[in-house]
């Protein structure tokens, strides 16, 4: 799978910069697709986790406790975040630190556990896979962290990474 | 790096009422407002849950600024942190009394005012011959 990490500049703000992925061949990164995908049917959660994004990204930085941790394996930083735990609509993210952001995609969560869902299952093990490759970047120097933390500086593009 | 805009979330942000969004801001603050209090307090969120007759991972929900709080819930976290409504919604810097620079003119005669004293947004008394001004600060 190729891609790159974008910025998303309507949600990024002075607390939190908020990226997402664009898969090569796609005109719409991951999160663009997930809201797509789900907003004639759940509008209003759409519109929620739109806004809370935006939040995060412009007031309050992207503290743990607005998220659901432990979503994929110990350690990759992927997370959940939600308009209100009783909906099912979840989209999958990277919480890098507090200051950085990369939104996934996610869909409606019908099952106890994503693993059970087989769409659900493919988003959650597509980002816990981004999660590890931006890891290799950063341990080889590929990618590195602004000075202020906000910003992912260095190779961005992601080539020749199986899914 | 690649500048990408999004005109998909551009254009929904762009339909979604003002008001919308900050009802969204309100209830993240007060989650925020929460947390801070009880790390201030050295309070876990098991202790709080066990004080307020809760289980976790309902306080885990308060915390995620998603949940709408009834004037009921609101009280007895309150009553539970030892807090005031106010400071819980974070708004508590609206109801500080406002700080009020006062001075006094001498006169050497007698001095008359407005029947109305307050005037723009100081507030005047006449002392006997003297003058009280009451000048506001923000």
């Amino acid at each position: 799978m190729n891609y790159k990490i974008v910025k998303i500049n309507e949600l990024s703000g002075r607390k939190t910069t908020i990226y997402s992925v664009l898969i090569e061949g796609d005109n719409k990164t991951l999160f663009e697709k997930f809201i797509q995908e789900n907003l004639e049917l759940y509008r209003n959660e759409i519109e929620d986790i739109l806004l809370r994004t935006k939040a995060i990204g412009e007031k309050f930085g992207a503290r743990e406790q607005f998220f659901k941790h432990n979503e994929g394996k110990p350690g990759d930083l992927v997370c959940a975040l939600y308009d209100n735990p009783e909906k099912k609509l979840r989209c999958y993210c990277i919480r890098y630190s507090q200051l950085i952001l990369i939104m996934g995609a996610g869909g409606l969560k019908t099952t106890r556990t994503w693993q059970e869902d087989s769409r659900l299952s493919h988003e959650v093990k597509r980002i816990i896979q981004i999660s590890q490759d931006i890891y290799k970047k950063q341990l080889s120097g590929d990618i590195q962290i602004s000075e202020d933390g906000l910003f992912m500086i260095g190779n961005l593009d992601f080539e020749g990474n199986e899914q | 790096m690649e500048k990408y805009e999004s005109s998909l979330i551009n254009n929904l942000l762009g339909k979604i009422p003002e008001q919308q969004y900050d009802l969204v801001k309100f209830k993240m603050k007060v989650a925020l407002q929460m947390e801070k209090i009880l790390t201030r307090k050295n309070m876990t969120k098991k202790e709080f849950a066990i004080q307020i007759g809760k289980n976790p991972s309902e306080i885990t929900k308060w915390l995620s600024g998603t949940h709408n709080f009834t004037i009921e819930t609101l009280w007895e976290i309150s009553n539970v942190l030892k807090v005031s409504i106010s400071e819980l919604i974070g708004e508590e810097q609206n109801n500080k009394p406002k700080v009020i620079y006062s001075f006094t003119l001498e006169s050497q005669s007698p001095i008359s005012i407005n029947s109305n004293p307050s005037f723009m947004s100081l507030k005047a008394e006449k002392l006997g011959n003297n003058l009280k001004i009451e000048v506001p600060i923000n």
